[in-house]
């Protein structure tokens, strides 16, 4: 009942005041009138006796005053007056409050977006039950001392099936790109995980519509053809109807009903991607053609990635170790066992397994992305760094016109505390506003970083999602800045002497040290940022400009499945198909291979060349199989010898072509023409009738590759296992509009064929450099809002600097000195901080060097050439600041400002 | 008082090292010194009411009538002190005429506040006996 009263007073004294206010001065009027009326009963006049009455009740102020202490409101009314009187001032002010809001703005956002990223990549766990306890599977050996992460089916069966290990289960998974779904008329590319049985149910996935996954789906290879929805293609494709349940696909020409739609917020372990749909690991030899004996049980087929649910307190030595004894049996199971050569058994000795914590998925994302994002983290922070400083110079100089309002409230009995709190609540207003603003733009920036750094948006799993965390970093860095900047005008404000008269005569030098220092720290910061931009760019052009070693300009590649054709009807089939896209208008040459350029991807089969013993631990050249004319129609020179011709059909001489490297490392100064060679393993009855310089196969920045090649036609057995192939063409104009003309050309040859990543070369390149080119982008970006806000920074600090000395430099023409001079008495103060500012600058830009190493590419973190151009840009922008008000300087007149002081 | 012997000897009060006025239970009686004149308005105040709701300058007359004129309540500590028991919620307001020919705000005395009637006039009668105690034997 107490409780229910006391809070009903609390209510009272917030919402009530004015009655209560009313209250108070009644009641107290009520008690002055009766001591009147005593003391005029006593015979006083009645001017006296009101008069005596308020004598004798004491300090009617003080007393109401105490009365409202007693309700403890104090705080909450205080800070409504201090919020309101900050908004008038705000709003009263509007250049200023818009420099200072939008430009709090500005580094806040950045910042925000940057911690988005960094919580998507970095720092979330994956959606899944205790993803703590969710372990990756590794291998290291002597030959491949980074871990190896795939393993075979039989391994992982092995696994799953075999009893007292300390783990609660394990899954298998492997993504696969390159499957066509029929719908309607036209075939679609989709993105596919394979996956274990048991996948949903040990990771605690639930289905949004629908059943997933059981053990007993992944027992029969080919029994199951079910296929689980993701979350997000039901909806991109579906339009999330219920309906899609029990329906049947088409997936490459192989009918799989629809069980079931993961549920939402689930994309699997695979990070920063999202598979479309997931098929069980057993379906997988229906579906792609592996090389090889049946890759469910050839143990030597290694493509599944393998994580694990490791039970409650179990070390993850422990765990590894467990698993040591099935990685003896896999060896020993191994029908290659007897043809192993003395280094193989060496490194299979070697082999060690690992058990590494995995609860935010596999490492790709974090590994390409965290280096870079931890770069982006440190230049938007300088950024907001810079931004208070210039905030906190402008409220200095507010507080410096508004010494006179702080005197009179000192003098009349504020305390310090109370003007720092009042000052601190207009800095906080601030703060909120900058906040606001500052979530619009990380929500805007952040898309923007997500649209330059990820090239596949429809399955990527990066998105700018406002969420709780987000809105309490932005906030909560907001108001921290705010404070930063806010504390020291504040401090200083409050301590307002009672005579500012009389500091204006003594040297106000001193005053200035303060935004001086930050004046050194603003030019040292912006230069870290300028020069980081731009060996940003000089890493990017170096990039652009390596040689790829074939033409790439208007150069299409088109992937292609034909599922459905018998392996002896293959190579007639694309050569029809390459004498169509020939004869098409505008395609000037044309011609297909297996492999697709700078794209990643690489092929080794070892390889036999008589009389030469490679060194241990030798890798094997990479290898392709290509159509004829493939060399003219990419560009690449051939230095000896011919292409391939339609001559070179299944029935005629084995023939190969080789590259310099090749020839260099097997040959030596011998000519390879008329060499003989073959895969690793096989009869070495392919003849070399050409060799092409060098190229860049997989990616640009890799080393020179030893690389062999071989007629389609010619390949023997295996071609059952190479359906799918990449056609080249390149356009005589807009590579672009032959998109449609090449997917119409193919439909005419086969409807039920799917074309994937149709995609010219120059933007495959561009995507490999995404990564590169936001950097330079966004650093340029970074750098010149750094330059801004140092220059504004200088400007301001010049400025006042000017005004304050004006008497000074008025005195110091008067007596003799040329304008030129006297603008360098302000000036060479300054130049002294700027200097000093560049000199830490290129400290801190050397000693962070090493951060930035591994994101350059040909060039030095310390470049001496970046580091001079920085600094000269810096002094550019210092000079272009400080000209006006140096102008000013020179100009001042003595008489006027000795005579209006 | 500040006597420093142990707690059970002869039943004195003792002054801890605080200043605060205990007794030979460990009882706090008094918290600091100057709670001495707060605590005993309060009292005051509570047992005014007890017979009767009344206003501020009715409570301010008949204190002084009850004690002969000796203890005058100055307006200054009466109105804090009004204040500050209806936060606490011992006592409750309401506005009504009065006799004074205008309406005045009366005071009444709420259940909780009776409660903390009886518990202030125990603790003063337990302190006004240490008092005398040592008076009588110092």
């Amino acid at each position: 009942m107490r409780l229910a009263r006391v809070i009903r007073q609390r209510l009272r004294s917030l919402f009530g005041r004015s009655d209560l206010e009313n209250d108070l001065q009644r009641e107290l009027a009520l008690h002055l009138e009766q001591l009147a009326k005593g003391y005029r009963s006593e015979g006083m006049s009645e001017r006296d006796a009101n008069d005596a009455a308020r004598r004798a009740f004491g300090p009617l102020a003080v007393t109401a005053e105490q009365c409202r202490d007693t309700r403890h409101t104090r705080l909450l009314e205080d800070t409504g007056k201090d919020l309101a009187y900050a908004w008038r001032l705000l709003v009263k002010s509007p250049g200023f409050t818009a420099t200072a809001v939008l430009s709090l703005a500005l580094g806040v956002g950045a910042n925000t977006a940057i911690f988005a990223l960094v919580k998507q990549v970095v720092l979330d766990l994956l959606p899944v039950r205790d993803p703590n306890h969710i372990v990756a599977i590794s291998k290291t050996s002597l030959q491949f001392p980074e871990a190896t992460r795939s393993f075979s089916n039989p391994f992982l069966r092995d696994l799953q099936t075999s009893a007292n290990l300390p783990f609660e289960g394990f899954l298998g998974f492997d993504r696969w790109d390159q499957i066509a779904m029929q719908a309607e008329s036209a075939a679609e590319p989709v993105s596919i995980e394979f996956v274990t049985g048991n996948y949903f149910d040990l990771l605690g996935v639930h289905a949004a519509v629908g059943r997933l996954f059981t053990s007993s789906d992944d027992r029969i290879a080919g029994g199951n053809p079910v296929v689980v929805l993701s979350h997000n293609f039901w909806q991109r494709r579906f339009a999330a109807e219920p309906s899609v349940l029990n329906r049947t696909i088409d997936l490459n020409n192989h009918p799989f009903t629809v069980i079931a739609v993961s549920s939402r917020g689930f994309d699997g372990l695979d990070t920063g991607h999202s598979p479309d749909l997931r098929v069980t690991i057993s379906m997988a030899p229906t579906l792609v053609q592996f090389p090889g004996p049946p890759a469910l049980s050839n143990r030597g087929s290694r493509w599944i990635q393998v994580f694990g649910r490791l039970k409650p307190r179990v070390s993850y030595d422990l765990a590894a170790e467990s698993l040591t004894p099935l990685l003896l049996q896999d060896h020993d199971l191994d029908p290659g066992r007897a043809r192993r050569s003395e280094y193989r058994a060496k490194v299979l000795a070697s082999e060690r397994m690992h058990v590494t914590p995995a609860a935010q998925g596999t490492a790709g994302q974090r590994h390409t992305y965290e280096r870079a994002i931890w770069t982006l983290g440190l230049m938007v922070a300088a950024v907001l760094l810079l931004a208070c400083v210039n905030i906190a110079n402008l409220l200095l100089a507010r507080a410096a016109a508004r010494a006179h309002e702080f005197c009179v409230r000192l003098a009349i009995g504020a305390g310090r505390l109370r003007l720092v709190r009042q000052l601190l609540t207009e800095s906080l207003l601030l703060g909120v506003f900058g906040g606001g603003i500052g979530l619009l733009v990380a929500y805007s920036l952040g898309g923007i970083l997500i649209s330059l750094v990820v090239s596949d948006r429809v399955h990527s799993t990066l998105a700018v999602a406002p969420d709780a965390a987000m809105l309490a970093f932005n906030f909560a860095v907001a108001l921290t800045a705010s404070v930063a900047f806010g504390l020291a005008p504040a401090v200083q404000s409050s301590r307002s002497a009672l005579a500012p008269a009389l500091n204006a005569a003594h040297s106000s030098n001193l005053r200035l040290l303060g935004r001086k220092i930050m004046i050194s720290l603003q030019v040292a910061i912006s230069l870290m940022l300028l020069a980081d931009a731009g060996l940003f760019i000089r890493s990017l052009n170096n990039l652009r400009g390596i040689d790829v070693g074939f033409r790439t300009d208007r150069l299409l590649q088109v992937t292609l499945d034909p599922s459905n054709y018998a392996p002896e009807r293959l190579p007639d089939f694309y050569n029809r198909l390459v004498e169509q896209i020939r004869s098409l208008p505008g395609v000037r040459a044309a011609a297909f291979g297996r492999q697709r350029l700078v794209s990643n991807a690489s092929w080794k089969s070892g390889i036999a060349v008589p009389g030469f013993t490679p060194p241990d631990g030798d890798d094997g050249p990479s290898r392709d199989v290509i159509g004829s004319n493939y060399f003219s129609a990419l560009g690449i020179p051939l230095i000896y010898g011919r292409e391939f011709t339609d001559a070179d059909t299944a029935s005629a001489p084995r023939v190969a072509i080789v590259n310099q490297a090749f020839a260099q490392f097997y040959f030596g100064n011998q000519s390879a023409l008329g060499m003989r060679i073959g895969p690793g393993g096989g009869k070495p009855d392919y003849t070399i009738v050409g060799v092409t310089r060098n190229a860049k196969y997989r990616e640009m920045r890799e080393a020179t590759t030893r690389f062999w090649y071989v007629p389609f036609a010619q390949l023997g057995e295996e071609t059952s296992s190479f359906r799918a192939l990449t056609l080249f063409v390149r356009a005589s104009s807009d590579p672009n509009s032959m998109a449609n003309t090449i997917r119409a050309a193919v439909g005419r040859v086969d409807k039920s064929l799917a074309l994937f990543n149709i995609k010219t070369v120059d933007a495959q390149i561009g995507d490999n450099l995404r990564l590169e080119r936001a950097l330079a982008t966004l650093s340029i970006f970074f750098g010149m809002v750094a330059g801004l806000l140092a220059g504004a920074g200088l400007f301001g600090v010049v400025l006042y600097s000017v005004a304050q000395r004006k008497r000074e430099i008025g005195i110091r023409i008067a007596v003799g000195a040329r304008p030129a001079q006297a603008a360098w008495t302000i000036l060479g103060n300054v130049a002294f901080f700027v200097l000093v500012g560049v000199a830490g600058g290129i400290v801190a830009a050397l000693s962070l060097s090493s951060l930035i190493r591994r994101l350059l590419f040909g060039i030095q973190p310390n470049d001496p050439l970046m580091l001079s151009t920085a600094v000269l840009a810096i002094c550019v922008i210092a000079l272009l600041a400080v000209l006006i008000p140096a102008s000013r300087a020179a100009r001042v007149e003595p008489l006027t400002t000795l005579r209006c002081d | 008082m500040s006597d420093g012997s142990g707690p059970k000897t002869c039943g004195l009060t003792i002054v801890d090292y605080r200043g605060s006025i205990v007794d030979y239970r460990g009882i706090t009686l008094l918290a600091k010194s100057s709670d001495l004149i707060q605590g005993t308005l309060d009292l005051l105040i509570l047992k005014t009411l007890a017979r009767e709701p009344m206003h501020g300058w009715g409570i301010a007359k008949r204190i002084q009538q009850l004690s002969d004129d000796v203890l005058s309540v100055g307006q200054g500590s009466l109105y804090p002190a009004l204040y500050r028991l209806e936060q606490q919620g011992w006592i409750s307001a309401g506005w009504r005429d009065s006799d004074l020919g205008r309406s005045a705000k009366f005071y009444c005395l709420t259940r909780e506040g009776r409660k903390q009637l009886e518990a202030e006039l125990n603790s003063w009668k337990r302190l006004s006996a240490a008092v005398a105690l040592v008076i009588q034997k110092a």
